[in-house]
C-alpha cells in the first residue's frame, strides 16, 4: 500500500521520532489488516488535568475496561518535578533563615545602642508596650521595603533571563529561556518576607520592652 | 499651699545581690504642693534609691507611696508609665535626649504620648516652656548641636511640658559648670515661685541645696533632718 509523506513531526525525544509516524485511523487498521472497529487506545485531553485520576476511574467502571490517568502514567516525571519543588523551597527557606538571623542581630544590636532613648521614653511615661511596638514597626518596616525592593530585583533578574537564548530541538517554540511571571510566587515572596522579619523582631523587641530604666538611668 | 500631691508611707526596700542589704527604713515624709525640696546625704545612704521608688519606676519596695492622693502600689506597668507621663517630669544629671529628633521633637515627646492636646497645641506649648528656658532660638537644632547646659535645659523644658505636679530631678547639677548649674538653679527656683511648681531634687551640692525651700537630709536609709 503505497503511502505518502506530507509533514515532518519533531518530539524532540530522538528515539521516538526515529522510530514513530503517524497515520489516520483508517488506514492503520487497514495496515493492520483489521476491521474497522479495532481500537487500541483512546487518549481523552482534558481542560483541567486534576480531574484525571477521577475521571480514569468513573470510565473503568461505566465500560468495564482499563483506564489510566495522566498523573499514574508519568508518576516518575511527578516525583522528579516535586523533588525539584522540595528543593527550591528548602533552598529558599535557608536563606530566609539566614536573613532572618541577620535582621535579629542587627535588632539587637540597635537596643544596646539604644538603651538610654529606651530608658528615657520608659522614663517619661511609655510604657513596655509602646517600646515593644516602636521596635516592631522598624522589623517590619525592614520586611516591607526589603521585600518590595527584593521583588523588584528579583522580577528584573527574571527579564533579564528571559532575554537569554535557550535554544534546544525539544522545545522548537522557545527561543529564550521559559521563565514563570505568576503572581502568586510574588505574593509568597512578600509573606515569607514580611513574617520573617516580624519573627526576628519579636525577641529583640520584647527584650527592648522589658529594659528597666532604672538600671540604665542609674548606671551614668 | 498645703495640698498633698505625694506621700511616702514606710517605705523600706532591701537589695539582694550581692548580699541581702537594707538600703532604705521606713521612710516616710510628704510634698506639698509648690514645695521645693532638696536630698542631701552621702552617696550611698539612699537617696537616689529613693527618687526611684517616689518616680515609681522602682517597684521593688515596701510601705506605700500616694501621688496624688491614689496608691502607687497595685498598679500594673502600664498604669504606672501613665501616672509618670501625666504627673511627674524628670531631670536627670545626664541630659537622655533623643539624637534622632530636634530639640522641640524631644520636649514634644511626653506630650505626644500623653495625647491631650492636638499636635499642633502641644508643639505651640513646647515653644511656649523653651520659651521659659530662654533656649527658644535653639528649637530646631539637633541635641548635638547645643552646649551641655542647653542641653540639661532641653531636658527641664521636656519634663515640664505635661504641666506635672512635680518635676524630680537626680543630680540635675551633677555635669554642669558653676555658670550653667546656676542657670538651672534659678530655673527651678523661678518655677516653684513663679509657676507654684513643685520640685524634688536630689543633690550633693550642698550649697545648691541650701537655697531650696525645704532640706531633707539621709544618713543610712534613714532621714535624720527635715
Amino acid at each position: 500500500m503505497p503511502l505518502k509523506v506530507v509533514g515532518f513531526f519533531q518530539s524532540g525525544l530522538q528515539d521516538i521520532d526515529n522510530t514513530q509516524s503517524y497515520a489516520s485511523i483508517a488506514t492503520t487498521q487497514k495496515l493492520l489488516e483489521e476491521s474497522g472497529s479495532y481500537i487500541t487506545d483512546i487518549q481523552v485531553k482534558l481542560k483541567d488535568i486534576n480531574l484525571a485520576p477521577a475521571m480514569a476511574l468513573e470510565y473503568q467502571n461505566l465500560f468495564d475496561l482499563e483506564a489510566i490517568d495522566i498523573q499514574t502514567a508519568n508518576s516518575q516525571f511527578e516525583t522528579g518535578s516535586s523533588v525539584r519543588t522540595i528543593i527550591s523551597y528548602s533552598v529558599g527557606i535557608t536563606l530566609l533563615i539566614v536573613a532572618g538571623f541577620g535582621i535579629y542581630n542587627i535588632l539587637n544590636m540597635m537596643i544596646y545602642e539604644k538603651m538610654d532613648s529606651i530608658a528615657i521614653l520608659k522614663a517619661t511615661g511609655f510604657s513596655g508596650k509602646d517600646v515593644n511596638r516602636i521596635f516592631i514597626t522598624i522589623a517590619l518596616s525592614i520586611g516591607i521595603f526589603g521585600g518590595i525592593l527584593g521583588l523588584i530585583f528579583g522580577f528584573g533578574l527574571s527579564a533579564l533571563i528571559d532575554q537569554v537564548p535557550f535554544n534546544t530541538q525539544a522545545l522548537p517554540t522557545i527561543k529564550t529561556y521559559p521563565v514563570n511571571y505568576n503572581p502568586v510566587f510574588y505574593v509568597i515572596g512578600a509573606v515569607f518576607s514580611i513574617v520573617t522579619t516580624y519573627l526576628a523582631g519579636y525577641f529583640p523587641s520584647r527584650k527592648a520592652s522589658k529594659i528597666d530604666p532604672v538600671i540604665i538611668i542609674r548606671g551614668k | 499651699m498645703d495640698q498633698k500631691i505625694l506621700e511616702a508611707k514606710n517605705v523600706t526596700k532591701y537589695f539582694h545581690d550581692p548580699i541581702t542589704y537594707q538600703v532604705l527604713k521606713e521612710i516616710s515624709f510628704s510634698v506639698n504642693r509648690g514645695d521645693f525640696i532638696s536630698v542631701i546625704g552621702k552617696s550611698g545612704c539612699g537617696k537616689s534609691t529613693l527618687l526611684y521608688i517616689l518616680s515609681t519606676m522602682d517597684t521593688d519596695y515596701e510601705g506605700d507611696l500616694l501621688i496624688d492622693g491614689e496608691s502607687m502600689r497595685n498598679k500594673k506597668e502600664a498604669e504606672l508609665a501613665m501616672v509618670r507621663n501625666e504627673k511627674i517630669g524628670f531631670v536627670f544629671q545626664f541630659h537622655y535626649l533623643l539624637n534622632e529628633f530636634s530639640v522641640l521633637k524631644n520636649v514634644m515627646l511626653p506630650g505626644l504620648k500623653l495625647g491631650k492636646y492636638l499636635e499642633a497645641e502641644v508643639e505651640h506649648r513646647a515653644y511656649e516652656k523653651l520659651k521659659i528656658l530662654g533656649i527658644e532660638s535653639e528649637a530646631l537644632k539637633k541635641p548635638n548641636q547645643v552646649s551641655g547646659g542647653q542641653k540639661q535645659r532641653v531636658a527641664i523644658a521636656r519634663a515640664l511640658i505635661n504641666d506635672p505636679l512635680i518635676i524630680m530631678g537626680d543630680e540635675p547639677t551633677g555635669n554642669l559648670d558653676k555658670k550653667n548649674s546656676e542657670i538651672v538653679f534659678n530655673i527651678f527656683q523661678e518655677l516653684a515661685e513663679v509657676y507654684n511648681q513643685s520640685l524634688l531634687i536630689v543633690t550633693h551640692d550642698n550649697e545648691f541645696a541650701a537655697r531650696t525651700h525645704r532640706i531633707i537630709e539621709m544618713e543610712d536609709g534613714r532621714i535624720i533632718k527635715k
